[in-house]
């Protein structure tokens, strides 16, 4: 079954610039789609179009069994479908990473009890157990990555919709990055240029062409 | 000191600005300033970088310091380049400097060594509205990160043989640098706002207030600092 | 505008609080809780701004540029320079406690009033360099009339001081309004839809 279809959507930022149009795209469960294609292709936009950060200017999004118009019907996708942003620094704006990690439960409407549970269950997902009284401003490339990672992760998403989650990571934190990612069972929607990283993870291919 | 809670010194300090902003004696103010070096002992301000964050701020009040003998009225003091200068001036002058002093120097001590967040929130709990706690901590927060960007741009900049001068051509880089920064600034600001309504935000920020009680040490903190207050204004007005 | 504590006398200070009191209130009227994040960019973005020194013959200036915040953001100024005085006492030790709300007053009263005078003329110009040189120049002039007046009323043994404030102030002004002009005109041709009085999101900028 399909957990979120794009059916014949079209989108422009500028009227006389179309970004996509007619397209459609599906998610179904359990699988890792890898998304790529040249720049401005609109990887990223199809991307926010399924949470809802932009409306199609045409065609329907449908997210988790219903057809989604609103910013209300949009709620519920973000609470299911997980964006990781491409710069972990527009993810992380609290002081400390725990405060980032259970923002997330909080706005479900969890107790901050609950939502502190949560929290360390989802930096134990990504490894990074003890790090909840850092600065979320002074971690490594990686650290980051992972702890926007973690902040994700800590509201149990349905989806993971990842925006080149690998952008500027070295050695290292890439092979943790995608250990820890081989490992949830979440489906994937990953948008990366690295063909390393997709082969690793990717269990379809869609390309996009401008 | 560390172990006072943050609502405390900001606190205290506060109180210690309205002493000495009310005392005018010239040995109670300098007494006041000793109480300040005390308590930046305390915080073990660093030396140096503190006294030079002072001289800063005195640089800035030198020409009063410097006009105001000679332009207050009263006692002959001396005589500099045909210009009388006054005791009553120059006492005025020593007490501003005095006063200044002391107040910073309390406040790097007893609140800017505190970490910034712990600033904001403490301003909170003193009543001060949610959304001013909400802009300090957010602008704390992303310093940083726009310093990263703001660094860039000049790199750029001075990697093309920029170099700053008084004419146009500086003005013009220095404002196109400005509108640069600014609309990154926004940019950043709308994929952070972006990415908080992906994790459920709907316009209002999660209540996480976790106040706790006050301590021992911050009674005795306070017992102490009011004990040193009375004294003051006996002293002054006793 | 930094100054210290000790020097402003207590109807100037009384005066200079309850201006900020009702600018803060104000200002927070306008920023809604979604509206944070770009408000608080933009206080850090002016704080770093601030850090520049700019040459002016032999000596060397900071910006202040407080009319390029009060032309994107009216009443919101004030909270803006609240947090960046707030910053710049506890990174740098600059300014007074007591003196906080005659300081903010000095810098946010011009550009508010900038805003006002300006952003109807500044909505699809074809001279933006203009009218932010305008509103630029002239917020930063009237911070520095505001700033003499402060200390002249406080005490007349004041008043040289306040005339060498004042014509600290000149030199200022004209790189303050070529700066803003500059900054204001490429702003405008990269993102025209900012000068509102506090630009929502853009459907193209998320």
């Amino acid at each position: 079954m399909g957990l979120i279809k794009l059916k014949d959507v079209s989108f422009s930022y500028h009227p006389d610039n179309p970004v996509l149009s007619g397209l459609n795209f599906e998610i179904l469960d359990r699988e890792r789609v890898a998304l790529t294609g040249p720049n401005g292709s609109g990887k990223s936009t199809i991307l926010h179009l399924i949470v809802g950060l932009l409306l199609p200017d045409k065609g329907v999004i449908e997210a988790f069994g219903r057809e989604r118009k609103s910013q209300k019907d949009f709620y519920e996708v973000r609470e299911r479908a997980g964006l990781l942003f491409q710069d972990a620094d527009d993810q992380l704006f609290s002081p400390t990473v725990i405060e980032d990690v259970r923002f997330g439960p909080l706005n479900k409407g969890l107790s901050k009890t609950q939502a502190d549970i949560k929290a360390h269950e989802a930096l134990k997902l990504v490894g990074l157990l003890g790090f909840e009284d850092r600065v979320a401003h002074k971690l490594s490339g990686g650290e980051k990555q992972l702890i926007a990672l973690a902040s994700v992760l800590a509201m149990e998403p349905e989806v993971l919709l990842l925006d080149e989650p690998t952008a500027g990571l070295d050695q290292k934190a890439f092979d943790k990055l995608v250990g820890v990612l081989k490992e949830l069972p979440q489906s994937m929607v990953i948008i990366s240029h690295d063909q390393t990283f997709l082969k690793e993870l990717a269990t379809r291919t869609v390309i996009l062409s401008s | 000191m560390s172990a006072v809670a943050p609502r405390v010194r900001l606190l205290c300090s506060l109180i210690f600005a309205l002493l000495t902003i009310a005392c005018s004696r010239l040995d109670i103010l300098t007494s006041l300033l000793f109480f300040a070096t005390m308590l930046a002992w305390f915080a073990r301000l660093p030396v140096i970088g503190t006294i030079k964050k002072l001289l800063v701020m005195d640089g800035f009040i030198m020409i009063l310091l410097v006009t105001l003998p000679f332009s207050t009225p009263g006692t002959h003091w001396f005589i500099f380049a045909g210009m009388e200068a006054s005791q009553e001036g120059g006492r005025h002058s020593a007490q501003i400097i005095l006063t200044a002093n002391a107040i910073m120097l309390s406040f790097l001590a007893l609140v800017a060594s505190m970490n910034p967040s712990d600033i904001a929130r403490s301003l909170g709990e003193l009543g001060c509205s949610e959304k001013i706690v909400q802009l300090l901590l957010f602008t704390i927060r992303y310093i940083e990160t726009l310093k990263r960007e703001f660094q860039r741009l000049r790199r750029a900049m001075k990697a093309r043989a920029f170099r700053p001068q008084s004419n146009l051509h500086t003005w013009r880089s220095y404002g196109y640098l400005t509108g640069m920064l600014l609309i990154r600034s926004l940019d950043r600001a709308d994929r952070v706002l972006a990415a908080m309504k992906c994790r459920g935000f709907h316009g209002s920020f999660p209540a996480t207030k976790t106040e706790t009680g006050l301590t021992i040490a911050d009674g005795l903190f306070m017992l102490w600092f009011s004990l040193f207050g009375l004294t003051i204004l006996v002293w002054q007005w006793g | 505008m930094h100054v210290v504590d000790g020097v402003l006398s207590v109807p100037v200070l009384a005066l200079g609080g309850l201006a900020a009191v009702g600018g803060i209130t104000l200002g927070l009227k306008q920023v809604t809780a979604e509206q944070i994040p770009r408000v608080a960019m933009l206080s850090a973005a002016s704080f770093l701004i601030t850090l520049i020194h700019i040459p002016i013959g032999p000596s060397s200036v900071h910006m202040v540029l407080n009319g390029i915040i009060g032309l994107l953001l009216g009443w919101a100024a004030f909270p803006v320079f609240l947090v960046g005085l707030l910053l710049d006492a506890i990174f740098l030790g600059f300014g007074g406690l007591l003196s906080l709300g005659v300081n903010l007053s000095l810098m946010a009263l011009p550009a508010v009033a900038v805003h006002y005078l300006f952003i109807s003329k500044l909505t699809n110009s074809q001279r933006p360099f203009l009218w932010g040189a305008f509103g630029g120049g002239l917020a930063i002039a009237s911070t520095g009339v505001l700033a003499a007046l402060a200390l002249g009323y406080s005490s007349d043994a004041f008043l040289p001081a306040a005339k060498v404030v004042l014509l600290s102030h000149l030199p200022l002004v004209g790189m303050e309004a070529f700066v803003s002009g500059s900054a204001i005109a490429l702003m405008s041709r990269v993102k025209p839809e900012l000068f509102n009085p506090i630009p929502q999101p853009q459907k193209s900028t998320v």
